[in-house]
């Protein structure tokens, strides 16, 4: 690895009145040695103590590059390819936004522009949040969605005027969001300066550390449940329900233990979303595959051809068609079980969608697909990032990108460890089920 | 990375001399009218002035713009004065010699001046900052042209000094200050137009843009022709003395488009390399037959333009350079670095 001796960049976005000119003077002010030029805007909240300030006026160019179309901050070009000749001067850059300013022009600036990615890095988006009144603008303020999206960092400022369940609540909301940003909780901006200044946020090998576990994913099913070997077959009896038929999915485990119907969650999504095969009353389940059952109005059963033990997903809660275990004759309940909300709880339109898959994807599907979607719904999806595990391929390709620009690169191999891989996108109206399914249908 | 020169290759420059120690890089830099001085105005803010006649010595700091220098200019036909713009929003007329006072005039205080120009006989100054033009006379601002969509990236005025066209996101508009109340012709390009350059015959002018694309303008019927395929934005652009070939960068070649007749479209440009790293400057010496190019992994080229592919030569700066330009005979160019340093090379007649 060579060192990245390019100058850090970080871009400060909030509401008007959110604390972000307190925060920016705190920034400056602190004792970190660093040096550090600032780019307001020219709407700045209260001037700025700083021996660098450069008035930005926030022009957004639209530009064509083959086939993406994009845009792109003019004015930001020009103040940074003009600040990059005084190198020696300083050591950080700080971008201040208007509290109105969409940060998706700000951070493809730092894409389209080959100057600028030669000689800056961004290092993060830093989003503050005022914790007494953002409710007022979350909903008739899409610039407040969009720059909680956009962000790796954000700081819920403004905690001392708010009480704590308040505080949760809003945090809860911020999360459901945007899963990848790290949230602090603040007053009068107090925040470790490296918590703002070194995030690495656009860097690749953070992309790494992108954790499914954030994700609070929703599934398909409604219920999981596990269940030990026997010598029989397994079998589910069900009454008539509010469907006539039901997706029914079985997936060999270790052992009918909580940690085994943990582990297997991270498979059983893009197989139970993978095109069930209709089955009839007294059919047989083969583990592995979803099994559609025509529940009708007389009931039904169903047999999972399995001695070992064995997770069963089920798209409906058992009370709903009154569903019973046994093995053979033998009354049985699982081991460990496990109940879903199903996802239309939210109806927050910026949300974030999490993808995971164990063992490989094809890289001409997943490239296709990618590229579709990027081109197709690239305006909704604001940030995207992953670390895939590619068919053929040793090592992890990690990429992230905004809006319908990528960048991506090859990583650490996998060696040992698990390949899975993993996926994030931060937008607004994402279809989770077709993403969903279109991941799925990339793997290997 | 030194460029491989090929060794029958009949040599144009002659000693290369280099003064350092300068208070930053410098940012842009102009000949006096007689060839003896050079101004540098850094981007750390001071203007110097450095002699030239031989090995070059700054001789005078002068404060220049507080926040960085990004443009001088020296007065056409006039020993003396030099002219600035930069971060403070002013435009600043120098002495050399220091025998009076810099004139000052603020012209914008929330923008920056990004250039100044002077008309050919030197009677007139143009400056842009903002969204603003304004022209000067030796009494102040006389002309200030304010309808602009978008904040101005260059400045260029007609050869014989009857218009000055602005380029912006955009396009290109073209403003005449004898009339007071001219109206602008617009020349619309759907992109952000970062530099022009107006043909010494009147004919052109050319943008480099932020697209990777480089724009010609036929003035007389704005008609424009387009070239792509550049692999970066274009910054650098030359006319030769008589207006018929444009240098430009965009990337690590220097490509050469041949003007004259029915235009470049269609035609096959010329292709020189350096050393593969990305240009800063490209330049064609204002008489002669030389054109020199410099690169940000700090090569300084001169090639004969009579025979650009035998004949010419290299040489290696200590630094990234980060200006270029040739002195008024066509017999030196200067070359700025990020080392904080200038140098001039000789070329042999």
């Amino acid at each position: 690895m060579t060192t990245d001796d390019r100058v850090p960049v970080t871009v400060l976005t909030g509401f008007l009145g959110s604390g972000k000119t307190t925060l920016l003077n705190r920034i400056l002010t602190e004792e970190h040695g660093k040096r550090i030029a600032v780019i307001e805007n020219e709407f700045g909240e209260i001037g700025v103590d700083n021996d660098l300030v450069v008035n930005a006026d926030e022009e957004i160019f639209e530009m064509n590059n083959g086939c993406i179309c994009c845009t792109v901050r003019g004015d930001l070009i020009r103040i940074l390819s003009t600040l990059m000749r005084r190198r020696e001067r300083f050591d950080h850059i700080l971008i201040e936004t208007t509290g109105l300013a969409d940060p998706g022009p700000v951070a493809q600036t730092f894409f389209m522009d080959d100057e600028l990615a030669e000689r800056l890095r961004l290092d993060g988006i830093v989003t503050v949040v005022d914790a007494k009144h953002v409710w007022q603008h979350v909903d008739d303020a899409p610039e407040v969605a969009e720059q909680v999206a956009f962000a790796d960092v954000i700081l819920v400022n403004k905690t001392d005027l708010v009480d704590p369940p308040d505080v949760d609540r809003l945090e809860g909301m911020l999360c459901t969001m945007n899963a990848v940003a790290t949230v602090h909780r603040t007053t009068h901006g107090e925040v470790d300066i490296d918590a703002i200044l070194a995030i690495g946020g656009f860097s690749l090998e953070h992309a790494l550390e992108v954790d499914p576990a954030f994700l609070q994913p929703t599934y398909p099913f409604e219920w999981a449940g596990v269940f030990g070997a026997g010598d029989d077959d397994l079998v589910i009896d069900l009454d008539p329900g509010p469907d006539e038929a039901i997706d029914l999915l079985a997936l060999s485990v270790s052992e009918a233990s909580p940690a085994a119907l943990d582990e297997v969650l991270a498979v059983a999504t893009p197989v139970f979303t993978d095109g069930p095969a209709a089955i009839a009353s007294g059919g047989v389940m083969v583990p592995g595959h979803t099994a559609r059952l025509d529940v009708g109005d007389q009931g039904a059963s169903i047999a999972v051809h399995s001695s070992g033990a064995v997770a069963i997903f089920t798209q409906h809660g058992p009370d709903e068609f009154r569903m019973r275990f046994r093995r053979g004759i033998a009354p049985t309940e699982p081991a460990a079980a496990r109940g879903f909300a199903p996802d239309h709880e939210h109806d927050e339109s910026v949300t974030s969608v999490g993808l995971t898959a164990l063992g490989d994807l094809d890289e001409d599907r997943l490239k296709e697909w990618l590229g579709t979607l990027l081109q197709e719904k690239g305006v909704d999806i604001f940030r995207s990032k992953g670390v895939l595990s590619i068919a053929g391929e040793p090592r992890r390709y990690v990429f992230q990108g905004v809006h319908m620009l990528m960048d991506g690169t090859y990583g650490a191999a996998w060696g040992g460890d698990e390949r899975r891989s993993t996926l994030v996108f931060i937008g607004r109206d994402l279809d989770r089920e077709a993403l969903e399914q279109g991941f799925a249908a990339c793997r290997a | 990375m030194p460029g491989m020169s090929d060794p029958t290759m009949q040599s144009l420059l002659g000693s290369v001399e280099r003064v350092d120690g300068l208070p930053g890089l410098p940012a842009d830099l102009s000949w006096s009218p007689d060839g003896t001085r050079l101004a540098a105005g850094l981007g750390d803010g001071p203007v110097v002035i450095i002699a030239a006649g031989g090995s070059p010595d700054a001789i005078s700091v002068l404060a220049g713009h507080d926040g960085g220098t990004t443009s001088v200019a020296w007065r056409p036909r006039d020993a003396d004065l030099v002219a600035s713009g930069g971060l403070d929003g002013a435009i600043r007329v120098w002495s050399a010699s220091g025998a009076h006072a810099a004139r000052v005039q603020e012209v914008s205080p929330i923008d920056w001046v990004q250039r100044v120009a002077w008309r050919g006989d030197g009677a007139l100054l143009a400056g842009i900052a903002g969204r603003a033009l304004v022209v000067l006379d030796d009494d102040g601002i006389t002309r200030r042209f304010d309808d602009h969509e978008s904040t101005l990236t260059d400045l260029a005025w007609h050869p014989r000094g009857r218009a000055i066209a602005v380029s912006h996101y955009g396009g290109l508009t073209s403003w005449s200050p004898r009339h007071a109340d001219g109206t602008p012709r617009r020349f619309r390009w759907k992109g952000s137009s970062l530099r022009l350059a107006w043909s010494p015959d009147g004919r052109h002018v050319a943008t480099g843009d932020q697209d990777s694309t480089v724009h010609f303008w036929i003035m007389k019927n704005g008609k424009d022709l387009q070239m792509w395929g550049y692999p970066r934005k274009v910054q650098e652009l030359s006319w030769d003395s008589l207006g018929r070939h444009l240098a430009t960068g965009g990337g690590p070649e220097v490509i050469v488009w041949d003007c004259s007749g029915a235009g470049p479209a269609g035609t096959e440009p010329l292709v020189l390399d350096v050393d593969g790293t990305p240009l800063v400057a490209v330049a064609f010496a204002p008489a002669g037959r030389a054109m020199a190019a410099v690169t940000d992994g700090g090569t300084l080229a001169v090639w004969d333009m009579r025979a650009p592919i035998s004949a010419g030569g290299q040489v290696e700066l200590p630094a990234a350079a980060t200006a270029l330009a040739w002195s008024p005979d066509g017999r030196r160019v200067a070359v700025g670095d990020a080392g904080g340093g200038v140098s001039v090379a000789g070329i042999a007649a």
